[in-house]
């Protein structure tokens, strides 16, 4: 019995501390622009329009005309599935979903202020998280019942400012400089009752992480050809401030003796260590005056920099990762585009090791996008769905060195909109 | 009072009528019974107009307006007088001030008059404004740019539109990444072609709009057109009392100063040469007497209008 007490009361903490959090160890959850997002973000190679501050602010440089650029609240979902998690052999499902607004960027060339010359501005979400989860089950190996309540909102953003100078007809250069926030909150309760006698536990947990810090990128765009067209982007910053704090508390009760002790607090001035590098380079074909077709790839360097002092806190450790994308963009007719596109979501969280417990969900995700737009002379209105699935490997029984599959499902239906002017 | 002046208020009646009486039931609207030539008559104005305010939004977007006040309200004083002294005195007109050196100025269809800061740098006095603007008023009292474009089917439209577009495109690496040019939603499309079906012209409001825009910026209405333009203008001129030979003075000193900067413009390609204008003008002016005119040159006042602008060019 004081086993299986031992796996469920680990199996609470353990959803704090596997990665409970938002997504701060994929780079890819969210794909953002208008015209970027059919594409699967495959736009190192493009970014001629207000999502160019994100991916290349290089591609500025050739913009065609000023635009100004949203995206509506756009909705997502995502479910995580742990095979056979919960005692007894069921798996356990985690789920969240909500809107949130994605991207707004403008773009206006400055041929007055200096020929050649465009700025951008854009406020983007890299990553989102809304949870309300409650779950209640009854009679699972010796478990009278088990009750569980999470909440988490969570939000990554960033808002960056670019200028872009096209050096020559084939060569644009461009600058960004931004500032990016973090901030999560999350609160799970659990208790649960065994029946075989009066024996109960309680816990709580509470997470919060705040961070602010400034990122800088460089990019350029090269067009060897009319046709072909090479982007590479840097991109790379320093938090200013970096919060995490976290408080447990638990109850135990056995045969009338109740146990508790003062709540474990958690406290860390870094606990995301240094912000990653990031090199993102692309290739652009513009086969036709109707077929576009693009590649990249991002790079994310590895952060090994963060706060060591608590296994909690070191959750964010992250090796380096290496994404792809392809995209292409298709003119049915000369109002209708359809994009499609096809991209990679990897872990940055180290791979599960056979030999520890309490370790962070990996998960390698793909994706897939299918986006149709309405081009009229000055606008054009985008909607479509983003989707990934991954697969991968969790320790949800916290303590042990059991490990579970995990599946994951998500999608993003996104609706934008381009104004030209 | 002729013809075209009872249609004009017959008109004018309608469009108040159909703004106060929007909300009511269609029973209650069909209390005036237009003919057939009187219906085609409103839906060509409506038409006209929504096409000139289109093609002016453009025209503001790509030049972009040189904001002063106190010399719009002087443009569209004169031109407003001269527009009055003319043929056409009941229709509407608008006068706006383009933010561009070259000097050049186009009459949108429905009133919409826009002269670029270049025109008034190389202008001495009011008269000559007043001459320019004379031309223009022209070309939309005798509809000159409305009455070509209903001449245009959607064939010509297109292309016409593709040639606007790829003059815009500076470099074979813009033309590459530009994306197809879209076209109107089938909604947009049967909006226009509602709005617009009665006219004949068979384009829809866009459509026209942009077919427009190639017109003034690339091929220029029909030589003979602008011939008329300066003819009808001279003319409307004279009768503000303005001095006859302003429009000839503007032109000549403009060569002289194309001559001297050896710069082609837009109104190079859109309008006759001006040593052909001029010849028509003189010819114009010979058959009214204009020797005989003594007319005003408004030195002083267009002197004080163009203050601020002076102070800029300074800048």
């Amino acid at each position: 019995m004081k086993n299986k007490i031992f796996a469920v009361s680990s199996l609470m903490l353990s959803v704090s501390s596997t990665g409970a959090f938002a997504d701060q160890m994929h780079y890819r959850n969210v794909v953002t622009g208008e015209r970027a997002q059919g594409m699967a973000g495959a736009y190192s190679g493009v970014s001629d329009d207000a999502s160019g501050v994100f991916y290349n602010p290089g591609g500025l440089a050739f913009a065609q005309s000023n635009d100004i650029s949203g995206s509506a609240n756009a909705f997502y979902s995502k479910t995580a599935t742990y095979k056979k998690a919960i005692p007894g052999g069921e798996d356990w499902k985690e789920k969240s979903g909500g809107t949130f607004a994605p991207f707004f960027g403008t773009m206006q060339k400055l041929d007055k202020v200096y020929p050649g010359l465009v700025g951008g501005f854009a406020y983007y979400t890299i990553d989102t998280e809304l949870k309300d989860q409650d779950s209640l089950l009854y009679n699972k190996e010796g478990i009278a019942r088990y009750h569980r309540s999470a909440n988490q909102r969570a939000a990554t953003y960033a808002a960056t400012a670019a200028i872009s100078y096209r050096i020559s007809p084939s060569l644009g250069i461009g600058l960004s400089i931004g500032y990016l926030n973090v901030d999560e909150l999350v609160q799970i309760s659990q208790n649960y009752t065994l029946t075989s006698g009066a024996q109960y536990y309680m816990s709580s947990v509470r997470e919060s992480l705040v961070a602010h810090g400034m990122q800088t990128g460089l990019g350029i765009q090269w067009a060897p050809t009319t046709k072909l067209v090479f982007g590479l982007s840097l991109r790379t910053g320093t938090y200013a401030s970096q919060k995490y704090a976290m408080t447990s508390d638990s109850l135990v009760y056995v045969t009338g003796t109740s146990l508790s002790s003062d709540p474990v607090v958690v406290k860390s001035k870094n606990p995301l260590g240094s912000m990653p590098l990031e090199v993102r380079g692309g290739v652009a074909l513009y086969a036709s005056t109707k077929l576009l077709v693009t590649t990249d790839f991002d790079y994310h360097a590895e952060v090994s920099d963060t706060d060591q002092q608590a296994t909690i806190v070191n959750m964010y450790t992250k090796k380096s990762v290496l994404n792809y994308a392809v995209g292409s963009e298709y003119y049915v007719t000369p109002s209708v585009p359809v994009r499609l596109g096809y991209f990679t979501n990897k872990d940055a969280t180290p791979n599960l090791k056979s030999s520890k417990s309490n370790q962070p969900d990996h998960v390698d995700y793909q994706g897939a996008s299918v986006f149709v737009a309405m081009a009229q002379p000055n606008s054009q209105v985008s909607v479509g769905v983003v989707f990934q699935k991954g697969i991968g490997k969790a320790q949800k029984i916290g303590g042990t060195t059991t490990m579970q599959e995990v599946n994951a499902f998500a999608y993003n239906l996104g609706f934008s909109a381009t104004h030209n002017f | 009072m002729d013809r075209t002046i009872s249609k004009m208020l017959v008109v004018a009646g309608m469009i108040t009528l159909g703004t106060s009486c929007s909300s009511k039931k269609p029973s209650e609207e069909s209390t005036v019974k237009l003919s057939k030539d009187e219906q085609q008559f409103l839906d060509d104005y409506k038409a006209e107009v929504e096409i000139g305010r289109n093609m002016a939004g453009r025209l503001l977007a790509f030049y972009g307006e040189y904001l002063d006040p106190g010399l719009t309200a002087y443009i569209n004083k004169v031109g407003r007088f001269v527009a009055n002294n003319g043929d056409y005195p009941d229709r509407r007109y608008l006068f706006a001030i383009l933010d561009s050196d070259s000097p050049n100025a186009f009459a949108c269809p429905g009133g919409y008059i826009l002269l670029t800061r270049g025109v008034i740098q190389n202008a001495e006095n009011e008269a000559e404004i007043g001459a320019i603007l004379g031309h223009e008023s022209a070309h939309v009292g005798k509809q000159h740019m409305f009455k070509t474009l209903k001449t245009i089917n959607k064939a010509d439209a297109d292309k016409a539109e593709g040639e606007l577009a790829s003059r815009r495109r500076p470099d074979r690496y813009s033309r590459t990444r530009a994306r197809p040019i879209p076209q109107e939603s089938e909604n947009g499309s049967a909006l226009a072609k509602f709005m617009t079906t009665a006219s004949g012209s068979g384009l829809g409001i866009l459509q026209a709009a942009k077919a427009g825009m190639s017109l003034m910026l690339e091929k220029g209405l029909d030589k003979e057109m602008e011939f008329e333009a300066d003819r009808e203008g001279v003319k409307y001129a004279i009768r503000a009392g303005y001095e006859p030979k302003a429009l000839d003075n503007f032109l000549a000193r403009l060569a002289l100063t194309k001559k001297k900067n050896n710069d082609k413009t837009v109104m190079d390609v859109t309008h006759p040469t001006i040593p052909d204008r001029r010849a028509a003008i003189a010819k114009v002016l010979n058959e009214m007497g204009a020797d005989q005119i003594i007319g005003s040159v408004g030195k002083d006042r267009f002197e004080t209008a163009i203050v601020r602008l002076k102070a800029r060019k300074k800048d």
